[in-house]
């Protein structure tokens, strides 16, 4: 709960790619390494848990991510900005879902289906692109959610496709890894490190 | 069963050339001059760099780590995969706990302390049973985490910097388990157990250190 008040960095502008602000978008994502660990830690855990949760996960978590932004969008007339509550929720997913895929859990679609709603609404409430110019910001949204599209789509599929005992033991090593960094970052943060 | 054994004969003749090629790199690696820097870095690259650098930066915690690697080598599966996956859980939880506030006693002795024990266990080729290894190498993670995962400059990313200490760990880990490896062999063996004398050593150094 101590988590939920500590306040979060902010940001003037987002990084330019020098594309556009299609690109700035996308290039922002990659850039948000809470951000980019959440999407991983839940797309491992969905692959981890089989095709059907998979699907369900890779097509829900986007979903949710638009419209949460739609409706920041919306209530704060056209000027979302970040609430830095949701960090903390962002840590506390990423430990969970890694702890999950440390464990070898094999979640099922439903439960999945639900996580990645609550990811994805989580990380698109957040007030992302608060920082993108006004006339930009659509397009800028428009190339974050495709990369969160492509991302997703590209590690599922990936982790899905891990048959052998020792990938299947590196994707669990790489949980524990998810879990630790997760763990180590709320002692942070708790510290008042932002 | 022979078949078995002529298979398994087969892959560690495969993946041992590899393990040594890579363990000689990463022994000529630490002979590479570093660059000398006139600022020390700053911000998001500052934080990973930072957490990177920082296990690699004291002999206590590399001896730890690889031993952690090498010993669940020795012990086949499910151990040499199973405590490289639990230590960075542990030691992240000992980290919380340093940064939240909650003291452990005689962290520095816990430390070396850990050397020593995993020293013992590598030259006496202990095979132990499991969920008492996994008990011994998550009860030392917690001082390593105590000790190293609260140590960050000022002006940091804590979530880089975590990430890069976390994957520095890791790394410390497979370099163990690589060399682990050559325990296929009888020379191997040998070797291992040697190493397992060198960490306690380095391990007793360091008790008598912390213990002055």
């Amino acid at each position: 709960m101590a988590l939920l008040l500590l306040p979060a960095a902010a940001q003037a502008h987002l990084v330019s790619s020098g594309l556009g602000p299609f690109y700035d978008g996308a290039l922002h994502l990659l850039l948000s390494p809470l951000d980019l660990l959440v999407l991983l830690s839940v797309v491992l855990l969905a692959g981890q848990s089989g095709k059907a949760p998979a699907r369900w996960t890779v097509v829900i978590l986007p979903i949710a991510w638009g419209l949460a932004w739609l409706g920041a969008i919306w209530v704060s007339d056209g000027a979302p900005e970040a609430i830095p509550a949701l960090d903390a929720l962002k840590i506390g997913l990423l430990t969970l879902s890694g702890i999950a895929v440390a464990s070898g859990l094999r979640v099922p679609a439903p439960v999945l289906a639900a996580i990645a709603a609550a990811v994805g609404m989580i990380c698109g409430l957040g007030g992302e692109l608060a920082a993108a110019d006004p006339e930009g910001r659509a397009a800028a949204f428009a190339g974050r959610w495709t990369a969160v599209l492509i991302l997703g789509l590209l590690v599922a599929a990936l982790t899905v496709s891990l048959k052998r005992p020792w990938m299947r033991i590196a994707l669990r090593v790489a949980g524990s890894w998810i879990a630790a960094i997760g763990v180590l970052t709320a002692g942070w943060v708790l510290q008042g490190f932002a | 069963m022979n078949r078995s054994r002529e298979r398994m004969t087969t892959s560690a003749n495969r993946i041992l050339p590899a393990c040594s090629g890579l363990a000689i790199l990463c022994a000529a690696m630490l002979l590479l001059p570093l660059p000398a820097l006139a600022h020390v870095e700053a911000g998001a690259a500052g934080g990973f760099l930072s957490g990177l650098s920082h296990p690699i930066s004291g002999l206590d915690h590399i001896l730890a780590m690889v031993a952690v690697g090498i010993w669940g080598a020795q012990l086949g599966r499910p151990a040499i995969w199973l405590l490289p996956v639990v230590f960075p859980l542990l030691m992240a939880f000992g980290g919380f706990a340093g940064l939240v506030g909650w003291e452990l006693p005689a962290i520095e002795v816990g430390i070396a302390l850990s050397a020593v024990v995993l020293g013992a266990l590598i030259l006496g080729q202990a095979r132990l049973p499991l969920g008492l290894a996994i008990l011994i190498v998550a009860f030392f993670a917690v001082f390593h985490g105590h000790a190293h995962g609260t140590e960050m400059a000022d002006g940091d990313s804590a979530l880089l910097y975590s990430i890069g200490f976390v994957i520095a760990t890791g790394l410390l880990h497979a370099a163990g388990i690589a060399l682990g490896l050559i325990h296929h062999w009888e020379t191997g063996r040998v070797l291992l157990r040697a190493a397992g004398s060198v960490v306690l050593a380095g391990g007793l150094y360091f008790l008598w250190g912390a213990l002055a």
